[in-house]
Parts: C-alpha cells; sequence; structure tokens
C-alpha cells in the first residue's frame, strides 16, 4: 500500500480546500461590507410606535453624503432641511414639526437623484 | 476579527472536532498497519465517525440538562471519542473476532505519476469551479439554510437541545382567524443542526459569516471522495479475465468517478446548488450513503465485523441527521440484497448463516444494543415522535409524487451519466460477474432508485420524486465510470479489443459529449451576479425591526418578490420558526385551497373585508414587501403608516383603530 503517496495526494487536496476557504471567508467579509461595490441608503422613523414623533434615521451605504428632507401634509409643505450623512454611517434627524391629524403627513428624502418616502396616519 | 482569521480557527475547529474523534476510533478499531484500510478510507471514516460522535454527545449532554459551552462541548467530544476507542482498545480482540475474516489485506490506492498528476488536475478544478460559483453565494441568501441555521442558533444561543414547533394561522369553526399554539415539526431533525451549533460555538463564527457554506461545500468534498473510494473498492472486486488488467483498474474507476463528479455537473443538484442553497440534509445524506455502502460492502465482501459494526454505526447516525436519506437507504440495500440472493439461491442457506454469523459477531451486536439503548432511553429522531413515518408510504397521493419522465430524469441527473450509467448498469446485469457482491450494490443502489424515481407506485412510496431523483445521479455516475473504463479495457474471448484508432475516436467523442453536456450543466447553473446589496438592506430592514418592536407585534414578510435573504430575517428576532408570518409562493396557495390564505390576503388585498379581517383577528400590525411590487396597495391606505424606505424594502405598521 503506498501510503506515502496517498499521505501526499491528500495534503494536496487539503491545501486546495483550505485556500478555497480561506478566499471564501475573505469573499463573505467583503460581501458584508455595507461599502464595498454597494449603492443604496434607507430612510426610517427614528420612533416607529411613537405617532407624535417625525424624527428620522437616515443610513448612508452610498458615495454621496448629501440628503435633503422635506415635510408635507396635503399640498402644504411644513417643513425641510438639508443634512449630510457620511458613506457608512446611520444619522439621526430631528424634524422639528409635528404629524397632523385626520390627514397624511408625508416626508420625502432626497438623495442625489433618488428620492424616499415615509409617511405617518394618523386618525 | 479579520475574515482570514476567522477561517484559521474554523479549519482548525473542524479538524479538531470532525476529524480527530472518529479518527481515534478508527485508530483503535484497525489497529494493524496492514489492515486493508486505506488513507482515503480513514479520511472518510474518520469524517462520518466524527459526526456521528459530535451529534450523539451533543444529544446526551443536552438531554443531562449540562448547557452547551466551549467547555462542555469539547469535554463531551472528547468523552465520546475516549468511550468507543478505549473498549475497543482493551477489548479488540473479542469485539472484533471473525474467524472468517479474510487475513488478506485490500490493497489501497497505487496510483501512478500519470494518475497521481490526473487526480490533482481533477481535484483542483472541481474545487476552483466550486468556490468560483459559491463566491456569487457565500453571502447568506439562501431559503433553505436560513430555516436550518434558525435552529443552529437557536441551539447556540440557548445553549440547549431544540423544541421543533411552529405556530401558525388557524381558522377557528367560528370563522375567525387566529395564531396557533406552537405545534411539533416532523420535518426537521437534530443532526442536521448541531454540527452547525457546535462550529458556532466554538469559533464564536457568526452564522451570517461563510462558514455553514464552507462546512457544507467540505461535506460534499467528502461525498465524491467517499462515492470515489466506494467505486474503487468495487473495481476491486469486479476484476475479470474480460477486461484489460491495466486499463480496468480501480485506480482508473475512481479517477473516472472523481471526473464525473468533480469537473463535470459539479455545479447543479445535488452538488453545490444544494451546498449554497443549504439542503443540510441531503448534503449529509449523499456523503453518508456511499461511506455506508462501502461499509457493509466490504463487511460482507471481506467477511469483516468491524466494517459491520460501524456500517450500523453510520446507518445510525443518518437516521439522525436525514430522513429522506436513511428511507432510500434502506431500499437500496433491501435492493441489493434482494438481487445478491436472488442470484444465490442454491447456497442460499449457507449465505444466510454467514450474514447472521457476520452480524452476530461482538462488535456489530455492541453497536446494535448501544444504538438500541440511546433510541429508547436518550432521544428518538423527530419524525419517529412524530409519527411522520406513515406519511412517506403508501400510494403517490400528489401528482408531484407519481415519478418523473425519463426526459426529467435524464436532465436532472445529466445526459452523460445517465447514458453511461444505464450502459454500465446494463453490463453489470447481463455479464456474468452480476452475481458478486459489488454487482449486487451497484445494481440495487442504481436499480431501487430508478424505480423510486420512474414508478414510484411499485414500492409503495409517497415522496415528492425531484426529491427522490436528487439521489440518482450518485448511482448512475458510479456506473457510468465503470460504463466509461469498461468499454475500452473490454477485451472478447479471443483476448481481442477495438483496434486503437477506433478507440481512440470513440474515446474521444464520448469525452467530448460529457466534457460538453457537464460544462453545459455548469454554466447554467453559475449565478449571474452576487445579491449582496439586496441581502445587506433586508438585514438592514430586519435590524431595524428587531430593535423597534416586541415579541407582541405580529410581523408579516413577502417571500415572493423581497430580493434576497427573506428567510434570514427569523434570525434576527429569534422569536420563534414562524416569525414573522410568511406569504409564500403563490402557487402553494393555488395548490392546497384548504391552506391558511390571511398571509397571502394581507398583503395582496390589504384593504378588502377579508385581508382586512385577517389583520384584525391575527393581531399583524408590521407588513415587509419589496416597495417594486407591493407598495402600492399600502401607499393608497389610511389604514397604513410608512415607517421603513428603501429601494429594497419597505415596511408598514397598520394603524389600530
Amino acid at each position: 500500500m503506498n501510503y506515502s503517496l496517498e499521505k501526499k495526494l491528500i495534503i494536496i487536496a487539503a491545501l486546495i480546500f483550505i485556500a478555497s476557504a480561506l478566499f471564501l471567508f475573505w469573499q463573505n467579509e467583503r460581501e458584508l461590507d455595507s461599502l464595498r461595490g454597494k449603492n443604496w441608503w434607507a430612510a426610517s422613523f427614528a420612533e416607529p410606535g411613537n405617532r407624535e414623533s417625525l424624527d428620522i434615521v437616515v443610513a448612508n451605504y452610498s458615495g454621496n453624503p448629501d440628503f435633503r428632507y422635506e415635510v408635507t401634509a396635503g399640498t402644504e409643505v411644513l417643513a425641510g432641511e438639508t443634512f449630510s450623512v457620511q458613506p457608512g454611517a446611520e444619522q439621526a434627524v430631528h424634524v422639528s414639526v409635528l404629524p397632523q391629524t385626520g390627514t397624511r403627513t408625508q416626508i420625502r428624502i432626497f438623495h442625489g437623484t433618488e428620492k424616499q418616502e415615509l409617511f405617518r396616519e394618523i386618525r | 476579527m479579520t475574515a482570514l482569521g476567522e477561517a484559521s480557527i474554523f479549519l482548525c475547529a473542524v479538524f479538531g472536532i470532525f476529524l480527530i474523534p472518529g479518527f481515534l476510533m478508527r485508530k483503535a478499531l484497525f489497529r494493524n498497519p496492514e489492515n486493508g484500510v486505506s488513507l482515503w478510507e480513514t479520511l472518510i471514516l474518520s469524517f462520518g465517525g466524527s459526526i456521528g460522535l459530535v451529534i450523539f454527545s451533543m444529544i446526551i449532554v443536552g438531554k443531562l440538562g449540562i448547557r452547551f459551552t466551549p467547555l462542555s462541548l469539547l469535554l463531551a467530544f472528547a468523552g465520546a471519542a475516549l468511550a468507543v476507542a478505549l473498549p475497543l482498545l482493551f477489548f479488540q480482540r473479542t469485539l472484533t473476532k471473525n474467524p472468517e475474516t479474510r487475513s488478506k489485506a485490500s490493497p489501497g490506492l497505487s496510483f501512478s505519476r500519470k494518475q497521481s498528476a490526473l487526480f490533482v488536475l481533477i481535484i483542483a478544478v472541481t474545487i476552483l469551479i466550486k468556490t468560483l460559483y459559491l463566491s456569487h453565494a457565500i453571502l447568506p441568501t439562501a431559503t433553505d439554510l436560513g430555516h436550518h441555521l434558525y435552529w443552529a442558533k437557536l441551539v447556540s444561543d440557548t445553549g440547549s437541545l431544540p423544541v421543533y414547533e411552529e405556530r401558525e394561522i388557524v381558522t377557528d369553526p367560528s370563522g375567525s382567524y387566529r395564531i396557533s399554539e406552537p405545534q411539533a415539526i416532523a420535518d426537521f431533525i437534530i443532526g442536521e443542526h448541531l454540527p452547525f451549533s457546535a462550529l458556532n460555538i466554538l469559533t464564536g463564527a457568526s452564522f451570517f459569516s461563510a462558514f455553514p457554506v464552507v462546512f457544507l461545500a467540505l461535506i460534499n468534498l467528502f461525498s465524491l471522495l467517499a462515492l470515489a473510494t466506494f467505486a474503487f473498492r468495487a473495481a476491486q472486486g469486479l476484476r475479470n479475465s474480460h477486461f484489460d488488467k491495466k486499463l480496468f483498474s480501480a485506480e482508473n474507476i475512481f479517477l473516472a468517478t472523481l471526473f464525473l463528479f468533480g469537473p463535470l455537473y459539479t455545479l447543479a443538484s445535488p452538488q453545490e446548488k444544494f451546498v449554497s442553497g443549504g439542503v443540510i440534509g441531503n448534503t449529509f445524506g449523499n456523503f453518508f450513503i456511499p461511506l455506508i455502502l462501502l461499509c457493509y460492502y466490504r463487511a460482507f465482501r471481506g467477511k469483516d465485523p468491524r466494517f459491520l459494526g460501524l456500517a450500523f454505526f453510520f446507518t445510525f447516525t443518518l437516521a439522525y441527521i436525514h430522513h429522506l436519506s436513511t428511507f432510500i437507504l434502506l431500499f437500496v440495500l433491501a435492493g441489493g440484497a434482494l438481487w445478491y440472493i436472488l442470484f444465490h439461491l442454491r447456497t442460499l442457506p449457507a449465505v444466510l448463516k454467514d450474514w447472521f454469523r457476520l452480524m452476530l459477531a461482538p462488535f456489530p451486536l455492541a453497536i446494535l444494543l448501544s444504538a438500541g439503548l440511546f433510541f429508547f432511553l436518550v432521544a428518538m429522531p423527530t419524525y419517529i415522535e412524530t409519527s411522520a413515518v406513515g406519511t412517506a408510504v403508501g400510494t403517490p397521493s400528489k401528482a408531484t409524487r407519481t415519478g418523473l419522465t425519463f426526459y426529467q430524469v435524464s436532465f436532472s441527473s445529466g445526459e452523460t451519466r445517465v447514458a453511461l450509467g444505464l450502459a454500465g448498469l446494463l453490463g453489470l446485469a447481463l455479464l456474468p460477474w452480476r452475481k458478486r457482491y459489488a454487482s449486487a450494490f451497484l445494481i440495487g443502489w442504481a436499480g431501487m432508485l430508478l424505480a423510486m424515481t420512474l414508478h414510484p407506485e411499485w414500492l409503495y412510496v409517497d415522496i415528492p420524486s425531484n426529491r427522490i431523483g436528487a439521489y440518482l445521479s450518485f448511482p448512475l455516475g458510479v456506473l457510468a465510470a465503470f460504463a466509461l473504463v469498461g468499454i475500452f479495457s473490454f477485451r472478447s474471448g479471443k483476448g481481442q479489443s477495438l483496434p486503437p484508432t477506433l478507440a481512440a475516436l470513440a474515446f474521444t467523442s464520448l469525452f467530448v459529449f460529457a466534457l460538453g453536456s457537464g460544462s453545459y450543466d455548469n454554466s447554467g447553473t453559475l449565478l449571474p451576479q452576487s445579491k449582496a446589496e439586496a441581502a445587506l438592506a433586508t438585514f438592514h430592514a430586519s435590524g431595524y425591526l428587531a430593535k423597534n418592536t416586541s415579541p407582541e407585534d405580529i410581523i408579516l414578510k413577502d417571500h415572493n418578490y423581497i430580493e434576497a435573504s427573506d428567510a434570514w430575517m427569523k434570525l434576527f428576532f429569534m422569536r420563534g420558526y414562524t416569525y414573522p408570518l410568511s406569504r409564500g409562493f403563490f402557487q402553494r396557495y393555488e395548490d392546497n385551497p384548504d391552506r391558511e390564505q390571511c398571509t397571502l390576503l394581507m398583503i395582496s388585498v390589504p384593504n378588502t373585508p377579508k385581508g382586512e379581517k385577517c389583520f384584525d383577528d391575527t393581531g399583524t400590525s408590521i407588513v415587509v414587501v419589496n416597495p417594486d411590487y407591493d407598495a402600492t396597495q399600502f401607499d393608497k391606505s389610511s389604514r397604513f403608516s410608512k415607517i421603513y424606505a428603501s429601494k429594497y424594502i419597505a415596511i408598514y405598521r397598520r394603524l389600530a383603530l
């Protein structure tokens, strides 16, 4: 039985697998990196259960830090402001107006050519 | 910790807990260096043995009420290895004694330089193709993997064995809907999850890291080695004067098997697609089935009770990992036994006497006794406890269970493997050496699976036919390797073979056919691009909800259109297997009208009376959808606030009246 040859072949196969495993762990880390090759962002209410709050949190995983929000109720613009969120960061933004009862209060967040919208309905 | 550090710890842990315990067992069992166990066999026996010891020791520790910690697990694994190895060392002569064991050792692989180079080339290309494919699927997005790793994470988080339960929406006699009390699930089996929990607890590696997929990829590689090793041993049992000794060598069969499973068809089901998809049970099953067949084969052919004991141990291990694989294995073994008996009717009493003598040897008996004690006193597999076995036996009850067409079989198993595999099956069945053990195992394996896949009603099998069909490529591939090598090494009665030019032309044609078919299959499976961004967006939304909701908030998400990883949302909450609720594939609601419809109605038509009743009755307050497909119905409603928005995910909260 040629043990030494078998050993060598097993070691070679193991080394190839180890190289593959190292690469896949490294690749997984890169894919989990929120900034690497990614371009998206998200906006959310800071306190989703608090009907009185319009404060928002913006998570920015794009290269552009510039944002602007606008609060409207029906056709009326209640507030608006520009703010910046560094790439890879999440930032809370205080919105000083309160949601309007009986109508939808919308917050539009603008980022370059993109737009996301949050709204609260209070009856 | 960096990825490379994490990978190094993972690899050390795999070596330490998934090779060493089984290696100690194998070492204690086969002490003589000239024991006929090759290094390849040592490797796969050590891996399989370790998996069994890890699973059983964790079940015992859990049943004793000891919390799973790195220390308790290490002690348990070391204890399990010693508990098996020490008695074998001290009582080896008694336990493994069988006067009829053939003393002549079975030679191991003996590659020439060319064969060694070919082996390295095949392994390198195989791992390269697999790695390229997995590099696009290494981020956790697969649905099945998410479902399984919920349970593995639950074991890690609680430090105890899980209770497999789920809650679902049910309709009361009054017509109102509610979320049920927890009900037992038969579909999950503890052995699928404990190895992942053990790796997580010992290494601290996140379930979102590469470790689950890399571990599954390793199991898949071991299954290739188990297949090739089984083919190698079977080839040793089929040597005869009709084949050119040099060409029809067991080494060439080993390499041909690796070739047909390695570079070719390496991505499609049941290989890398199952790995990236997290089809854990099948992936384990595809390793254990050839390993178990190898052990039974070596036990019966060599009259070696040590291999029979190992075969019993691995069969018992598989029963705690995957029900379908165990079910199929039992049919395969029965098929092989029937085939062997059919050609030994004249000497049947002697054959049966041999078999019983082997089974009643001390070591197999000790394993059977230990298995029986474990089964009745420690833990039964979930599907036994929930009496789910009966659901797999009977006349096929659905259209998806009435068998596949031959075209579907050749498509799913690969045209080359099916064509050559059937040629190999026919050759084995018609030629004189069909009486041998090797033929019985190969014919039993392929024949049973062909019958179960094409005509399940013959065997009274009531299981989705495509699930059985996924197992068929393995025996057909092994038989294809025999056919590939056999065709060119066959000699007629006068010692004549194919003229060299014709043989070269035929071989080239077959090789190109195999390469074309196998590579086409691979290219069809390669993922076009990574879903990393969509997956991260889903994870971000899940983290937001986990932080801003409580277990009392009922959440519903969509499985049809959320781009990636929605099955992984439950790992952020850890509030139950069916939390959040899920709108499943539309087809499932159509196929099964008795299925609850609320999860469909609450997303598709939330503002209709039926949809609103579902919301009111179940208390569902939050809905997670893809904004490109399902936002309009919520945006137009005055009953919802939109609390989260990204290009991948929109979250709505329903207003309480």
